[in-house]
């Protein structure tokens, strides 16, 4: 509860000053030029306060310091009883009562000490409760942290373990780390799995086997030699019976894929050198 | 004295807000970090499936240009395949290499990247004494055991010095290498 006190209009020293033109501390250094050039006393002995503004002017109000500090304990709010006579004639209108009551003397240095005891108060409070704050923060923070540690470490053993699929143990302090023994690992793959599968678009190896399957092995030859490429094949053979021949030509002629370019028959004696020339079908000649 | 509790107030206040502003900021970092954990995890186990699907395919493409040192050791693995005693000596010739020409189309940036760095090497293999058997043992292995050496010619040549029935078996064989550093 607030305690009012009034103090008699004959204890206080009033003046009616113009409306100062600064502001905030300014307003207060014009006033007290006007106000000290009335005053019988210097205003180092007195407690001032100046009332808001009123028809273009502002009241001011002193009262001696040690009235004033007699005060400080007794009251919150000390301020003038009335006015005198004469400031409400130097108004156009009447003074309404609440400048009077905004013309409270304990303040600055005369603030009570209740209000002092308050703020001390509302100060430690405000200390202890920001500390409590932050120790509260901080241990959630660090209960936080670890559980956030705790699931990276979870996960990072996830990637150590799946780089523990692929690479060999490692063999001591000195290795390198996981990563890069996988990116090297990675490298070395991806080079020598380029899928250049161009240059085995002919597989000479299942021709060369067809070859053999469609082969006259029921006559007796010696095959001198075969040449087998990409598009042509080439075969030289003696036939020890002149009788054969024929039958070896018309059976290597049956060759799948392959179509006869020339034959050339070289009689011998006890047999028949035999070279024939293929030429690789293609897909259509192949399908008619 | 109320302007000191004062003051102690607003260095406590302030003290809070740094000291909150400090553990938001941790817990925040400490949040990124688990987000690249997960993600470095789900890279690396992209990129280990990544590296299966590589592995599961044979190699077609030689590493470095050391092509007589990787063919011999295949034609090694080839006669051990065939089981064949003495073990002939072989001939390697190995040809000039060249920047690798694909003819394969639709190809994406990243196969065109490869591309660049890949050469093609050419060798001549050699192998005397072999029956037709033992040919048919070697083209089989060299057929299915590696991709990395393709055949563009293969000759046989019926060895007339021999009396077994004995063949010479020379092939023409290409390789993709990856010039690593060039």
């Amino acid at each position: 509860m607030m305690r009012i006190h009034e103090i008699a209009a004959e204890e206080c020293v009033f003046a009616v000053l113009d409306a100062p033109i600064g502001r905030g501390k300014h307003r207060r250094q014009e006033l007290l030029y006007q106000f000290e050039a009335v005053l019988p006393q210097t205003v180092e002995e007195l407690q001032i306060v100046f009332s808001k503004e009123h028809d273009g002017k502002v009241i001011a109000c002193g009262c001696r310091r040690s009235q004033v500090h007699a005060f400080q304990s007794q009251a919150e709010l000390l301020i003038p009883e009335s006015f005198p006579e004469w400031i409400g004639n130097e108004f156009a209108t009447p003074v309404p009562d609440q400048i009077r009551e905004s013309l409270n003397l304990l303040t600055g240095p005369f603030q009570p000490l209740s209000v002092k005891r308050f703020e001390r108060s509302t100060a430690k409070l405000v200390a202890i409760a920001s500390l409590a704050i932050l120790i509260i923060v901080l241990i959630t923070s660090q209960r936080h942290l670890r559980a956030i540690q705790q699931q990276q470490a979870v996960v990072d053993a996830q990637t150590d373990r799946l780089f523990q699929t692929v690479l060999p143990p490692s063999t001591g302090p000195g290795t390198q780390p996981d990563a890069i023994r996988f990116a090297t690992l990675m490298n070395t793959m991806q080079s020598t799995r380029t899928g250049v599968s161009d240059v085995r678009r002919e597989d000479l190896i299942a021709d060369l086997a067809a070859i053999f399957e469609g082969w006259p092995s029921d006559i007796e030859i010696q095959m001198q030699s075969l040449d087998l490429g990409k598009d042509s094949l080439s075969i030289q053979l003696s036939v020890q019976q002149d009788e054969a021949v024929a039958q070896v030509i018309a059976k290597l002629s049956e060759l799948e894929r392959w179509s006869v370019l020339s034959r050339t028959t070289t009689p011998r004696s006890g047999g028949v050198d035999l070279s024939i020339r293929f030429q690789r079908r293609t897909n259509q000649e192949s399908d008619s | 004295m109320s302007k000191t509790w004062n003051k102690i107030a607003i260095v406590c206040v302030l003290m809070s807000a740094l000291g909150i502003t400090y553990a938001l900021g941790e817990i925040a970092r400490s949040h990124r970090s688990f987000e690249e954990a997960i993600q470095r995890r789900d890279t690396t186990a992209r990129s280990i499936e990544s590296y299966r699907q590589l592995s599961s395919v044979q190699q077609d493409t030689l590493l470095s240009a050391k092509p007589q040192q990787d063919v011999e050791t295949r034609i090694g693995e080839a006669i051990d395949h065939a089981a064949i005693s003495p073990r002939p000596r072989y001939r390697v010739s190995v040809q000039g290499d060249q920047a690798y020409q694909s003819t394969s189309r639709g190809s994406t940036a990243s196969r065109s990247a490869v591309n660049n760095r890949l050469r093609e090497q050419r060798v001549s293999i050699q192998i005397p004494n072999l029956t037709v058997k033992q040919i048919g043992q070697v083209l089989v292995y060299w057929r299915e055991q590696q991709q990395v050496w393709a055949p563009l010619r293969i000759e046989l040549q019926h060895d007339q010095r021999s009396t077994a029935n004995q063949y010479t078996l020379q092939m023409d064989c290409q390789a993709v290498y990856y010039a690593d550093g060039e």
